[in-house]
């Protein structure tokens, strides 16, 4: 029966109650019914017990009041009714002939309601464990849930951890690579908190003006504008954290600027859907900020993400496990920096060690060929000169043995020249004494030169200097080195009919100076190492004799410049030759 | 005969320097120490002094003044090595009139003796000169003219100065001191720091037409007017 009337029951609760009413009475009817027609049928005849029959009803009643109390009292009175009517007499009337019958009748009412009573409690009762069962069952369920979800994150923190040490105490170790699976780990573990993408952002390690940026990928975290590329570098210089709100940048109609609104922490709450939080990474031993952590987060009330944000403001009480072990990705993080850079450092030093020694070696051969080949010739001819019992017998011969004792002489005077200032240039010994001087005047000072004044003998050098050219401070007689010294690479290593360009214009804030020729230009690989002490690009130029250099000039060159606050490098052109040049800035 | 001092206390090239000399026919004495050449100086007749400014017993410099108190225009050329740039200018500053450095081409150590006699004589001569000639370059002093091959040459108040200088001074080096305290004076002192400007000026406006590298720099020095003759 109770299924029939679940089944009503979510129509017929509010508003027909009444209907309802009407069931329990038919209900009740009919189960009175049941009992009183073969009651009715058989009292005359088989002389049914009055008393069995009230027994039935009760029985009947018993059976409705376990499911319904009102349908239970509605049959007990109906029963009544039906029994007085139908079976006791005077029959079909509701008067009563007998006291005893009343009685009757009031006993099994009181017995019915009793009854009902029970039941009714013990329903009640019976709904309340049940519910309580539920609600037991319900927050079992949600435990074992929560759990469940709390096991699998430790089961990927767990891995995390692991993934951390297995890159950190990798033997082939790129910090690039480390820091982005770093922030790949810190995105993955904590995005069930809200947070959205990691990225790093370091300092370049080789000294370059950039920075180097590692983030975790993906599509979750939007670029980094140049503004808050700002914000990072300030963070990086302050060293406190910063959150930046993700509002779309103003555009301001009337200036015509982009501006955003920077929220500090002390403001943080504002943000209410995505905030960009910068946190700076402090070394072990505290004070120098090596990197920025940047969390890009999705505001959530998890209170992990509370925990994690309290550690972003720098507060150092927080609790909770994720919390710790996001601590604790942050100081993997530190330490995999650090270890990078001492490495860095160490191979530094290593190749420093390496290059000077090499350069040791390098010098030693060099010093000793550069020395030794002059004083063999001068030797030689001197000797040769020497033995000769009448000079102008051979007047020819005689000639060129002097003349080569005198090259080779101006040659070793030039070396010496060049070792000295290298020698000065290492030693940070170079002092340039300024004045203003006009480039052209530079240039004239260099062709003056005395060796420069045989050696450019027959060569056409082309001066293209332009009114325009400001005079630069300098100091002439370097300049004037660098000057003669490319010009003179330029007379050795190409053919004798081929012209000299030295040429001379304005830039922005420097002058550009160029020698160009058209000889066989420089190998590209070798356009950085000509610059180095004592190092000569093995090749015979053909048509062109002694091509070798002392390896020395152009490392002058680049000392000098470089002294002069300019860069000065070689490219090749485009119809064949080399061209060097360099820049001297303008002090205005 | 012209009579040369040569004060150098190294054997070989003093040996050098006196060979080259004798053989030009001039007349040498030698002075290995700063002692010697003032004993030398105080006993003998000389025409000019080549002087080495690093000596064993006493300085270049001192020699120099030594000289030059006794003999207010006897030529004194330094002959010293590249280094020593500030005592090389104090030298000429003060008592030398040109300086070559060591090492030195031979030939170019004679033309700056044969420099020096030209002077000498036209000093001697003694008459306020009223131009000057070198090549196709022509100056009028009384007038303040200055001709290239003929044709008239604009230059400036400060241009010309610096011209008068440096001609009236051919064959010598002209420190910067000296011209500055000629050309500027002591008027606009920061005027001075732009010397090479208008030397470069000034050489575009004679050397150009001219066809002739008469003004030679001296770095860190001063300015030589030579003509190429």
């Amino acid at each position: 029966m109770h299924w029939f009337r679940y089944a009503l029951m979510p129509r017929l609760r509010h508003r027909e109650w009444w209907k309802l009413l009407l069931i329990d009475i038919l209900v009740a009817i009919l189960f009175v019914a049941i009992v009183t027609v073969p009651a009715y049928l058989l009292h005359p005849r088989a002389r049914v017990a009055l008393a069995t029959v009230l027994l039935v009803y009760l029985i009947i009643v018993l059976l409705l009041a376990r499911k319904s109390t009102r349908v239970a009292i509605l049959a007990a009175v109906l029963a009544c009714l039906a029994f007085d009517f139908f079976l006791l007499a005077p029959i079909y009337s509701f008067w009563l002939a007998d006291w005893q019958d009343a009685l009757d009748l009031c006993v099994f009412l009181v017995v019915a309601s009793l009854a009902n009573w029970i039941f009714a409690q013990h329903r009640k009762l019976v709904k309340q464990t049940k519910q309580l069962n539920d609600l037991e069952n319900i927050r079992f369920e949600e435990r074992l849930q929560e759990q469940k979800t709390e096991v699998n994150r430790r089961d990927d923190e767990f891995r995390a951890v692991y993934d951390v040490i297995r890159y950190v105490t990798r033997e082939q170790k790129d910090l690039k690579e480390q820091l982005r699976q770093m922030a790949q780990t810190v995105a993955g573990t904590f995005y069930f908190c809200g947070i959205r993408g990691c990225a790093f952002y370091l300092l370049d390690p080789d000294g370059a003006a950039s920075m180097w940026t590692v983030s975790s990928g993906g599509n979750n975290m939007p670029e980094l504008s140049p503004g808050d590329e700002a914000s990072v570098r300030w963070v990086m210089k302050h060293g406190q954290s910063l959150t930046l709100p993700d509002l779309p940048l103003v555009s301001h109609t009337k200036s015509s600027y982009l501006r955003r609104v920077v929220i500090n922490n002390a403001d943080s709450e504002l943000c209410e859907h995505k905030c960009t939080y910068l946190m700076p990474l402090f070394s072990g031993s505290g004070g120098q900020t090596l990197a920025v952590m940047r969390l890009y987060v999705q505001e959530t009330s998890h209170v992990e993400l509370t925990a994690i944000k309290s550690i972003l403001r720098g507060e150092t009480d927080f609790t909770g496990i994720h919390a710790e072990l996001f601590s604790h990705l942050c100081d993997q993080t530190v330490f995999m920096i650090e270890q990078s850079l001492i490495e860095r450092a160490l191979n530094l030093r290593q190749e420093l060690q390496r290059r000077a020694e090499e350069l040791h070696t390098a010098i030693i051969s060099s010093v000793s060929h550069d020395f030794n080949t002059p004083l063999t010739l001068i030797r030689g001819a001197a000797s040769g000169l020497l033995n000769q019992v009448h000079p102008w017998e051979d007047e020819a011969a005689y000639r060129i043995a002097l003349q080569d004792i005198v090259s080779e002489t101006e040659w070793l005077e030039r070396i010496v020249d060049r070792m000295l200032a290298l020698s000065r240039i290492d030693h940070n010994a170079l002092t340039p004494e300024w004045e203003l001087y006009p480039i052209e005047e530079v240039v004239l000072l260099a062709l003056d030169e005395g060796h420069l004044r045989s050696l450019k003998q027959g060569r056409r050098i082309e001066r293209t200097i332009p009114d325009g050219v400001p005079a630069v401070e300098l100091d002439p007689v370097l300049i004037a080195q660098v000057l003669a010294n490319l010009i003179e690479n330029a007379i050795r290593h190409t053919p004798p009919e081929s012209p000299i360009e030295v040429s001379a214009q304005a830039a922005k804030n420097e002058v550009l100076v160029s020698v160009a020729d058209r000889g066989p230009g420089i190998p590209r690989s070798e356009m950085e190492r000509i610059f180095e002490p004592f190092y000569r690009i093995q090749r015979q130029v053909e048509g062109v004799g002694a091509a070798q250099g002392s390896g020395l000039g152009l490392a002058v060159c680049r000392g000098y410049v470089k002294a002069h606050g300019g860069r000065i490098w070689v490219d090749n052109r485009e119809n064949g030759g080399a061209i060097f040049q360099f820049t001297l800035p303008i002090n205005t | 005969m012209k009579k040369i001092l040569v004060v150098e206390d190294r054997d070989t090239t003093m040996r050098q320097l006196k060979q080259n000399l004798e053989r030009e026919r001039y007349e040498v004495y030698t002075a290995q120490r700063g002692r010697e050449a003032l004993d030398i100086i105080a006993h003998h007749h000389v025409d000019l002094v080549l002087l080495d400014l690093k000596l064993p017993d006493m300085s270049g410099l001192c020699v120099c003044n030594e000289f030059r108190s006794v003999y207010p225009t006897l030529p004194i050329i330094i002959v010293s090595v590249k280094t020593g740039e500030r005592e090389k200018v104090s030298a000429l500053e003060q008592c030398a009139d040109d300086y070559v450095a060591k090492p030195f081409y031979m030939s170019e150590l004679l033309q700056r003796i044969k420099n020096q006699f030209r002077l000498a004589a036209r000093m001697r001569a003694g008459a306020e000169r009223r131009s000057f000639k070198a090549g196709p370059l022509e100056v009028n002093f009384a007038e303040r003219q200055v001709k290239v091959n003929g044709e008239d040459i604009n230059l400036t108040y400060t241009e010309y100065e610096l011209l008068y200088v440096l001609v009236t001074n051919a064959g010598r080096t002209v420190t910067y001191e000296i011209i500055y305290s000629q050309v500027w004076e002591d008027e606009d002192i920061s005027e001075r720091k732009n010397i090479h400007v208008y030397v470069n000026r000034l050489r575009k406006k004679i050397e150009t037409p001219a066809g002739c590298h008469f003004i030679h720099n001296e770095p860190k020095i001063g300015y030589r007017f030579q003509s190429s003759e």
